[in-house]
């Protein structure tokens, strides 16, 4: 279940750890994307950073 | 060839962003439809003691936060007042008796006189006097069942298992009848209120499994819905002077989901939590109680 989160005694919605969470998981992600030259590549490279974190946040959530 | 490198690299994107919408209706479905509330509440069943008499309390049996059993003393009104008042009682109850004994025999003399010694008004009026009498008799003793009742309610006892709470009494203090001086909330009726979103209430189903996570202990506790709230105050129904509703204007572009109490039935309370009326915690129902969250679990600074 999906569940509040304390820090310090704040009470915080649990999608803001998620969003926390998926910062540096797409940090990572985006350095393997530049290796592999894909960002150069895409469309869009900024279309593509933004699709690619959303989709960290979303798929953290549903799984962890 | 190069048509269709040309098409690659925004197809490829493309096909990115699909993906991620699809991911975020998930999301969407999970975090913002899914029946799952922050704002869940422990509520308790609270007694509050009343003592029936008044008097200075001379004796206070329990402390603050004591496990009592029903019928336990909780504490003591000085009696002696009261033992007064049922020795006067009684006494009067005995001065009624001789006197609607006296009362009767006399009555019943006169009866039996030979007809035309006395007026038929004398025996009629004695024949009164006496019924007068042993009614207030029987009024004597029903006055001292009440003194005795009085007497035994000096002693305040608890109405049920529970644990004593916000005691603030010494002996010496003042107990006014009507008065609460003691509550004691009843050990077996604690439950969960959950505060639901009216756009979540189709989803939520009376018997549905629930798990409950308060703030303060990590295992979580099992329930089902028992019940939903049927009512919450509308602030457009309040009546002014005239007794029309004051209803008020709305120029807002964003409004909030009014919220709905839904009653939670504890099933089971994990060994090492402590239920108290009043904690937060958060509540999901039915298809969101599945499944255990490593990251909404993280306490960073407990």
């Amino acid at each position: 279940m999906l569940s509040e989160v304390a820090i310090g005694g704040v009470y915080l919605p649990p999608i803001l750890v998620y969003l926390a969470a998926a910062i540096p998981v797409f940090m990572g992600l985006r350095a393997v994307l530049d290796r592999a030259g894909l960002l150069r590549f895409a469309w869009h490279p900024a279309l593509l950073e933004c699709a690619v974190l959303l989709a960290t946040v979303a798929l953290l959530l549903l799984l962890v | 060839m190069t048509v269709l490198k040309r098409l690659l690299r925004p197809l490829l994107t493309l096909a990115i962003v699909a993906a991620t919408a699809m991911l975020l209706t998930a999301l969407w479905r999970v975090y913002m439809l899914a029946p799952w509330t922050r704002d869940g509440r422990v509520s308790a069943e609270v007694v509050r003691v009343t003592p029936e008499v008044s008097g200075t309390v001379v004796d206070v049996r329990v402390v603050d936060n004591q496990f009592v059993r029903r019928g336990d003393i909780l504490y003591v009104i000085d009696p002696r007042r009261f033992r007064l008042a049922l020795d006067t009682a009684q006494a009067v109850v005995l001065a009624r008796r001789e006197d609607a004994a006296l009362k009767t025999a006399t009555a019943r003399r006169r009866s039996q006189l030979s007809p035309g010694v006395v007026a038929s008004e004398t025996i009629e009026q004695a024949n009164a006097t006496a019924a007068i009498a042993r009614a207030d008799y029987d009024a004597a003793i029903a006055a001292a069942h009440v003194a005795e009742l009085d007497l035994d309610r000096t002693t305040v006892r608890a109405p049920l298992d529970g644990y004593v709470t916000n005691l603030r009494m010494r002996p010496g203090d003042y107990a006014t009848a009507g008065l609460t001086r003691v509550s004691i909330i009843d050990a077996e009726g604690f439950w969960i209120t959950a505060y639901f979103e009216e756009t979540k209430l189709s989803r939520i189903a009376i018997g549905a499994r629930a798990q409950i996570h308060l703030m303060g202990f990590e295992p979580p506790i099992s329930g089902h819905v028992e019940s939903i709230g049927h009512g919450i105050a509308d602030a457009n129904e309040v009546p002014d002077h005239l007794g029309l509703p004051s209803v008020n204007p709305v120029f807002a572009w964003v409004r909030l989901a009014q919220r709905i109490p839904v009653r939670i039935h504890i099933n089971t309370v994990p060994p090492g939590v402590t239920l108290a009326a009043g904690t937060t915690c958060s509540v999901a129902v039915g298809e969101a109680a599945a499944g255990y969250r490593l990251l909404s679990r993280l306490d960073f600074w407990p």
